[in-house]
């Protein structure tokens, strides 16, 4: 078995290491352009939010019910985002569907924009609980949920892909190293084939040990070539940076979108007044001293 | 998946197991709306059942609001028992999503996946039962509160 490895290694390792840098690559570009749309449209998402919430700041709106206001605001932001994106490209939902129908299956809707609206939606009773909950972790549940997000044409997935581009400038180096050393295992008993009494008939056992040695160096060259290019791509145009900044923008607006909702829903604003009002029954009823009304007026102030 | 937390909230698919109720809800479609879209009216004959996913809706007849629908809540279920004709108006009152089961998607299964038919007709029975109880309850509470009305008037 080790033999059978060694013995492809040794005649096809380099063609082994452009095949595997072609797939890197166009996996590379496809994962690059997919971030890309990504990106984009999650920008366009948090902006939508972020203007509808500054509307409702403006007019001063209420909040009573949250989960209502919340299906309010994101069904707004729905209304706002595009069906038809660089990221729904194979929507077909959209022109199989006839204009009177605003039906599509359901596998359609979690793959829409409807889908990532479904997942803030399901993690109504975050916006609920009083308490700030971990921001990352719950960008990370919604983020996790949306397909396009996870996945590159709704299988491979894009984590994965990113983690093995970036081991592959590394791996190609060990590739190197090992068709050298293939190179050299396969050339040292060459000389052991050397006849030094007869050199001259000895040509062909040199003309291969020489090969072999080329070969060794050969795959090196190959491998700290494919390294250096890939090392090139992944340091001017960062996949995982890019995620991680489209990550970073959703995970703020969450967390504007709960202050605001806290901030707005507080109960403190209405029971604090009332309670103030009760206090003040209670003392007229009592005759307690003046001084301890200005002191629940400075309070209330 | 969220829309599967909801899903499995609501009575109908009790004691199913997620993969079963991926099964049913794979025939499934979702229908949006927006405020004051119907979803069906009063006399609508229909054979789909509504699993709201988010957002809300009104239950009203002759214009009087007679209860509020919100996520994870099951409506049109009586279209099961073969009544076609809808007894009230539902209309969305917010950015809702609502889940549509077909009639004979859900009957489609007594063929395909007998087990699955029977814990749904289970869970239906369960539901209407719970309703009934609450439909009894609150015509005592007007019985009580119409006899106490005759007493004091008396």
């Amino acid at each position: 078995m080790v033999e059978i490895i060694l013995g492809f290694f040794g005649n096809y390792l380099i063609e082994f290491m452009m095949a595997l840098l072609a797939s890197a690559l166009v996996f590379r570009y496809l994962a690059y352009r997919h971030s890309k749309d990504d990106e984009a449209y999650y920008s366009r998402f948090t902006r939508e939010l972020d203007t509808c919430i500054d509307e409702d700041k403006q007019k001063g709106l209420r909040i009573d019910d949250v989960d209502s206001y919340l299906s309010n605001i994101l069904g707004r932001v729905n209304q706002k985002l595009p069906t038809q994106t660089l990221r729904f490209r194979t929507n077909k939902n959209v022109s199989e569907r006839s204009s009177d129908d605003d039906r599509m299956s359901l596998g359609d809707y979690v793959g829409s924009k409807h889908g990532l609206i479904a997942s803030i939606q399901g993690e109504g009773s975050i916006f609920n609980c009083q308490v700030p909950p971990d921001f990352t972790e719950l960008t990370d549940r919604v983020m996790n949920d949306d397909k396009n997000w996870t996945k590159l044409f709704g299988h491979v997935p894009i984590e994965g892909v990113s983690r093995m581009i970036d081991i592959l400038p590394n791996l190609f180096i060990v590739f190197g190293v090992f068709g050298t050393f293939i190179g050299i295992a396969m050339a040292l008993p060459e000389i052991a084939n050397l006849d030094f009494n007869n050199l001259e008939g000895s040509s062909d056992t040199l003309t291969r040990f020489v090969i072999n040695v080329a070969y060794a160096m050969k795959t090196s060259i190959a491998g700290i070539a494919f390294s250096l290019v890939l090392t090139f791509l992944n340091t001017f145009f960062p996949i995982q940076d890019m995620r991680e900044r489209t990550f970073k923008k959703v995970e703020t607006t969450m967390q504007i979108l709960w202050y605001h909702i806290q901030n707005d829903s507080s109960k403190d604003k209405i029971i604090f007044p009332q309670i103030l009002e009760v206090l003040k029954e209670i003392s007229q009823k009592l005759n307690l001293p003046k001084d301890l009304e200005e002191l629940s007026k400075r309070k209330a102030s | 998946m969220s829309v599967l937390q909801i899903v499995k909230g609501c009575p109908l698919f009790h004691d199913l197991y997620d993969a079963e109720i991926m099964t049913i809800c794979e025939s499934c479609s979702v229908k949006t709306l927006v405020p004051d879209d119907y979803i069906f009216k009063k006399g609508d004959e229909g054979d789909e059942i509504y699993l709201i996913l988010s957002g809300s809706a009104i239950v009203s007849k002759g214009g009087i609001e007679i209860a509020k629908l919100r996520k994870g809540d099951l409506f049109g279920e009586m279209v099961l028992l073969k009544e076609n004709v809808r007894h009230a108006d539902i209309m969305s009152d917010n950015y809702t999503d609502v889940l549509v089961l077909k009639y004979n998607d859900i009957f489609g299964l007594y063929q395909t996946n007998p087990k699955i038919f029977s814990l749904l007709i289970l869970n239906l029975s369960r539901l209407l039962a719970t309703r009934l109880k609450g439909a009894g309850s609150y015509i005592e509470e007007l019985k009580i509160k119409e006899f106490e009305r005759n007493k004091k008037a008396a």
